[in-house]
């Protein structure tokens, strides 16, 4: 397996034309051969730079990790050449040159001078995995991290992954309105963690929905007759998440092959209430209160496996999210539309009227990959390690690059492009009925002038 | 300045306030009723009725008859509203350039009406009734008050009145946190 770590960069324009809505972003990849090529996702995957990080194939013993910086260069680090310690690479994003220490200064300096820092910065509290448990500390100036809280699972049960929402999650509309007009206020916490663990010997996999700052346990959710062999991957955005796994064929269980599970969280299962521990208050720190949301999932029984998730991301949040997974069975890429997954489809009844307007069909268990939901149509997609998502400046589409093996990179519109004006629009015929207006209205004003002057002179 | 007539006054004023003249030739048609006959020809006895003068009404009267064509005009407004109604059930709570079109006329009629109600019933005030008018003007403004509570009810129903939470939704925020978690990988 190639290690093989890629990255968006940061408003890089890659091509030469003007790029108004954001399409010519550079998916920066590190090679095992040593090699870092930037691509072009807006001219189709076209190499832009392509320069040497390290003379030839070494083996290197970390999986390095690229990092994009706001003052437009590529940070590499995790490069551990020969078992010594390599200072991360900073790489200038637009032209590829490695930078020296001086011009790395230079940059950051001018970076630093634009843009203050913020008044009022947060605290912060950073969780890692030690030792089995997860450990979460709070970060004071001038002190040791102090150690908040720390989860550990039950016995015989390991973490196997932990998962937490995007960096830059905007989220458009706090509530879901229902079709009824009332509205179902979301749950957004941007500091929740999805904490998956398993038990190989029970064959259990239990997963976890904490707050990163309280540590306190908001959802859990326990499977029995897991195959422990197969990868479970997860993903969360704003207030939901979807994690799959794969049932073991040894139980008895009456369900086997794959499955899906997606979860919303909501502050109040009744419509109209904002959770009544806490008032509506602009800002409020959980240590002191931890409100438990409301929980909604529903399992799905899919085809085949799923090695990897994502969930789409745009500009403002506007856009639908969906949820692309890569099913390594068929190397491919699909993207499935949150109203196939939607945990609120009605059980075992019809939807009501007001469902029927939100788009909500009634609940089947078994979940069909439409084979228009396929991203790479009839290419395939090897040995897929991960998919990264980026949002393009324009409002309704998604960038999206999946690398492994294979490298595959597309543009997806999960609300359909309704920012666009669609290409059979008739630009001409408007142009000619504008044009046809004001020429009827400065013929006939004069007319209409003279015909009110002489009515004016008529009795009344 | 006074106009002093020399001259005895002129046939047509003589006409104007005296009615009309008929030259009974032929008296095969009877008259209709109430209708009178100047007395132009005295002499002739006919077993008519009797023709007298076509009285001019006094002012009491005349204000009478003014507030009897008011009152009519106030509660006009009002014999529209089944018509409006029943017009309103057909157009349905989709929104079509018909029944767009029919809430701005529902809502243009009654705004039109009160802001021209000046001039609706200048012709028929005097000075003399101008405490009646009052109660006319008000019953007037009332009829397309109703009218206009109608166009409010269809776009209600069509679902375009802001009264419920999901359309305030826009303004409400979300909560901010006081701190934020960042996962370290190790």
């Amino acid at each position: 397996m190639s290690s093989f770590g890629g990255k968006f960069a940061a408003d890089v324009q890659a091509s030469a034309e003007s790029d108004s809505f954001g399409y010519h972003r550079s998916a920066v990849c590190l090679t095992r051969n040593g090699r870092l090529i930037a691509l072009d996702a807006g001219s189709s995957g076209r190499i832009v730079w392509n320069v040497p990080v390290w003379d030839h194939a070494r083996d290197i013993s970390s999986s390095p990790v690229l990092k994009p910086l706001p003052d437009g260069t590529v940070e590499i680090s995790g490069l551990e050449i020969d078992n010594s310690g390599t200072p991360p690479l900073v790489v200038d994003a637009a032209t590829g040159e490695i930078l020296t220490r001086d011009a790395i200064r230079d940059r950051r300096t001018m970076v630093e001078d634009a843009t203050a820092a913020p008044v009022g910065k947060p605290t912060s509290v950073y969780y890692t995995l030690e030792t089995g448990e997860l450990c979460g500390k709070l970060d004071q100036k001038d002190a040791p991290l102090q150690e908040l809280w720390r989860f550990s699972p039950s016995k015989g049960e390991t973490i196997v992954n932990v998962t937490s929402r995007p960096p830059t999650d905007p989220v458009a509309s706090i509530g879901k309105v229902l079709g009824d007009r009332r509205v179902l206020y979301k749950y957004l916490n941007p500091n929740i963690v999805l904490v998956t663990t398993i038990s190989t010997a029970a064959h259990t996999a239990t997963v976890y929905l904490l707050d990163g700052i309280s540590g306190t346990i908001l959802f859990s959710n326990s499977h029995a007759g897991i195959d422990t062999s197969h990868p479970i991957p997860s993903t969360l955005s704003e207030n939901w998440f979807a994690y799959s796994y794969a049932i073991d064929s040894a139980t008895s269980s009456a369900s086997k092959g794959h499955q899906l599970v997606v979860g919303e969280l909501y502050e109040s299962p009744f419509p109209n209430e904002r959770g009544k521990p806490l008032a509506p208050r602009a800002n409020h720190s959980t240590l002191h209160s931890t409100p438990s949301p409301h929980p909604i999932s529903q399992t799905y029984n899919i085809p085949e496996a799923i090695s990897h998730l994502a969930v789409t991301q745009t500009r403002q949040g506007i856009t639908s999210r969906h949820l692309l997974a890569v099913l390594p069975a068929s190397n491919s890429l699909v993207e499935i539309p949150r109203s196939a997954i939607d945990p609120r489809r009605p059980v075992a009844r019809d939807p009501t009227s007001a469902e029927l307007a939100e788009g909500l069909e009634r609940y089947t268990p078994v979940l069909d990959f439409d084979p228009k939901w396929t991203l790479n149509h009839r290419r395939e997609a090897v040995g897929i390690r991960a998919v990264r998502t980026t949002a393009a400046t324009l409002e309704s589409a998604c960038l999206v690059f999946a690398y492994g093996v294979d490298v595959f990179g597309t543009r997806v519109a999960p609300s359909a492009g309704f920012d666009v004006l669609g290409s059979d629009f008739n630009k001409v015929q408007m142009l000619g009925t504008v044009l046809a207006l004001a020429v009827g209205t400065v013929v006939v004003a004069p007319l209409v002038a003279r015909k009110q002057i002489n009515a004016l002179w008529q009795f009344s | 300045m006074a106009l002093t007539l020399s001259a005895p006054p002129p046939r047509w004023l003589e006409d104007l306030s005296s009615g009309p003249v008929t030259t009974k030739t032929k008296q095969s048609f009877p008259d209709p009723l109430g209708y009178q006959v100047a007395s132009r020809q005295q002499k002739s006895s006919s077993n008519k009725t009797v023709a007298h003068p076509r009285k001019q009404p006094t002012a009491d009267e005349m204000d009478t008859l003014k507030l009897k064509k008011a009152w009519e005009l106030a509660l006009a407004p009002a014999k529209q509203l089944p018509m409006n109604a029943i017009g309103m059930y057909m157009t349905g709570n989709s929104l079509q350039i018909f029944s767009i079109m029919m809430v701005f006329m529902l809502f243009k009629g009654p705004i039109q009406a009160v802001l021209n109600i000046q001039n609706t019933f200048q012709r028929l005030e005097t000075d003399t009734n101008r405490q009646q008018m009052l109660a006319v003007k008000a019953a007037f403004v009332g009829c397309n008050l109703l009218a206009l509570a109608l166009g409010i009810w269809k776009v209600n129903g069509m679902g375009l009145l802001p009264t419920t939470r999901s359309d305030w939704l826009a303004w409400e925020s979300a909560r901010e946190p006081l701190e934020r978690a960042y996962f370290v990988p190790t």
